[in-house]
């Protein structure tokens, strides 16, 4: 059984068609790259999987099962957006996560904000939007769950943020999960990639493996992607 | 789980309610005490303008609960901190139910602290027998009970303010399935819904008056005479299509939650 499964899946609001026959499947144990350029749609994917939107056809599975109470125990998701609330502070945070998965690892949670010199009776208010993300990136790489779903984790971020986000993804998710990360900033997750999905225009253009890709095309990823969208 | 929501939504919707519950009680205590000085005019005004403010204090905070109960259901269910929201291991039956509770509870509050300020503001030997008198009065008048009739007046205002914030929800869940302004959709479905609703209640009320006589003199003559019966009638009447009401606009509403969002 796969960990995730998109079967003839479409997206349309009113009658602009957004998703146009998606079918994608995502084993356990990888770290794929969901690749495209801005607006071709892979958040549009990464929200139909969380919920966040109802697919107009098709059928989604997580570990088998449809989208609901269960795909969402399995499902670590970081969004583009800061989505908690500001008038809490991050040790209320941190209760907030325990309460609702049970998989959150505290533990962990608490040395990856030490790690960061961040003060757990700091208000999510004072804080600027590169640590929010920061700190984004800790709730969610602190559940044990078999699917992490990033989405644009490196979009807007310097360098060196750059650096400290991909060590944290690779450094702390779960031993056998698979991590989804959508991006268009290839070059730098492309050293961490097992396979990638090229979308584009709401389709699924490529889904292959990283290695057979760069060993047919003889290029970087980047440079393949490059060279199949230039404008 | 419903706990844990409860726990939250409660505590967003009190952290500003209490200030209001606070400076009601606060007010209506000086108001109090200032009785409490020798008579004139200066702190009769003074006593006047502090018991003002309490009960206003507190009426805000029953308004205030029910725009708050919309802003929170409309963060936390559409805006930016509906990807957290929707993406915990919840059903949706559960966020809503935990959306409408939190606001009855916090709309009970409300009363009780309203009922309290009162009681600090006026009651006294003197104030206790004129309502003994006037019930009294009333009772005689009537020839029933009158404490039923107050309890039966209670139980619909606060029936009718859970309505007002169940047309609300209704409107944010159905003015938000559409792609586009969301918002104004929300308040034109909310409002509808209320509209519709008083309708049906008047055209009830209206096709009830062909059958009982006693109402049709009550709302057609100009010189009525109202029986207790007939109060109790229609007060039994406004809880059971208020109870009604909720019920099928709550039922709506889940299902139409229950269809799946689109978040921008």
């Amino acid at each position: 059984m796969s960990l995730l499964e998109l079967k003839n899946v479409y997206k349309a609001f009113d009658d602009i068609t957004i998703l146009e026959d998606i079918n994608i499947t995502i084993e356990k144990n990888k770290i794929i790259g969901l690749l495209g350029k801005n607006g071709m749609g892979k958040t549009t994917i990464i929200k139909l999987i969380n919920d966040l939107l109802t697919p107009t056809k098709g059928t989604i599975l997580v570990n088998g099962k449809e989208v609901g109470i269960e795909s969402k125990k399995s499902i670590s998701y970081l969004p583009e957006r800061t989505y908690l609330d500001k008038t809490m502070n991050i040790s209320k945070v941190l209760e907030y996560f325990q309460d609702f998965y049970e998989d959150f690892n505290i533990e962990k949670a608490h040395k990856l904000l030490k790690d960061l010199n961040l003060d757990e009776s700091t208000y999510l208010n004072k804080m600027s939007k590169g640590m929010l993300e920061k700190l984004q990136l800790i709730l969610v790489m602190s559940r044990d769950v078999d699917l992490y779903i990033l989405d644009e984790p490196l979009g807007g971020v310097d360098p060196a943020t750059r650096d400290y986000i991909l060590d944290t993804i690779l450094s702390n998710f779960k031993e056998g999960s698979s991590v989804l990360i959508s991006t268009h900033l290839i070059s730098d997750v492309e050293r961490i990639l097992d396979e990638v999905i090229f979308i584009e225009n709401g389709k699924v253009v490529l889904q292959s493996d990283a290695d057979v890709l760069r060993q047919k095309e003889n290029k970087s990823i980047d440079e393949i992607f490059r060279g199949m969208f230039r404008c | 789980m419903l706990k844990k929501l409860l726990k939250y939504d409660l505590r967003w919707l009190l952290k500003i309610i209490v200030i209001f519950h606070g400076l009601g009680l606060f007010f209506a205590c000086i108001g109090r005490l200032i009785d409490l000085l020798p008579d004139s005019l200066f702190f009769t005004i003074i006593s006047g303008i502090f018991k003002g403010t309490a009960i206003s204090m507190v009426v805000s905070s029953i308004i205030n609960t029910i725009i708050r109960s919309w802003v929170r259901f409309t963060n936390n269910l559409y805006k930016d901190e509906s990807y957290l929201t929707h993406t915990l291991p919840i059903k949706k039956e559960q966020h809503l139910l935990s959306k409408v509770l939190s606001s009855i509870i916090v709309i009970g509050i409300s009363v009780v602290i309203c009922v309290i300020s009162l009681v600090i503001m006026y009651l006294n030997k003197d104030t206790i027998e004129f309502i003994k008198q006037s019930l009294n009065i009333l009772s005689q008048n009537l020839n029933g009970s009158i404490v039923l009739l107050i309890i039966l007046v209670l139980i619909v205002l606060f029936l009718e303010v859970v309505f007002i914030v169940l047309c609300g929800i209704f409107g944010i869940v159905y003015g938000h399935s559409y792609n586009q302004k969301k918002l104004f959709k929300s308040f034109v479905f909310g409002f509808i819904i209320y509209l519709i609703s008083t309708l049906i209640t008047l055209t009830i009320l209206m096709l009830s008056t062909i059958f009982i006589k006693d109402l049709h003199t009550i709302i057609f003559s100009t010189n009525p005479v109202v029986t207790f019966g007939l109060l109790v009638g229609l007060l039994i009447f406004a809880v059971i299509i208020y109870t009604v009401y909720c019920v099928i606009i709550y039922i709506l509403t889940l299902n139409r939650l229950k269809k799946g969002v689109n978040i921008d």
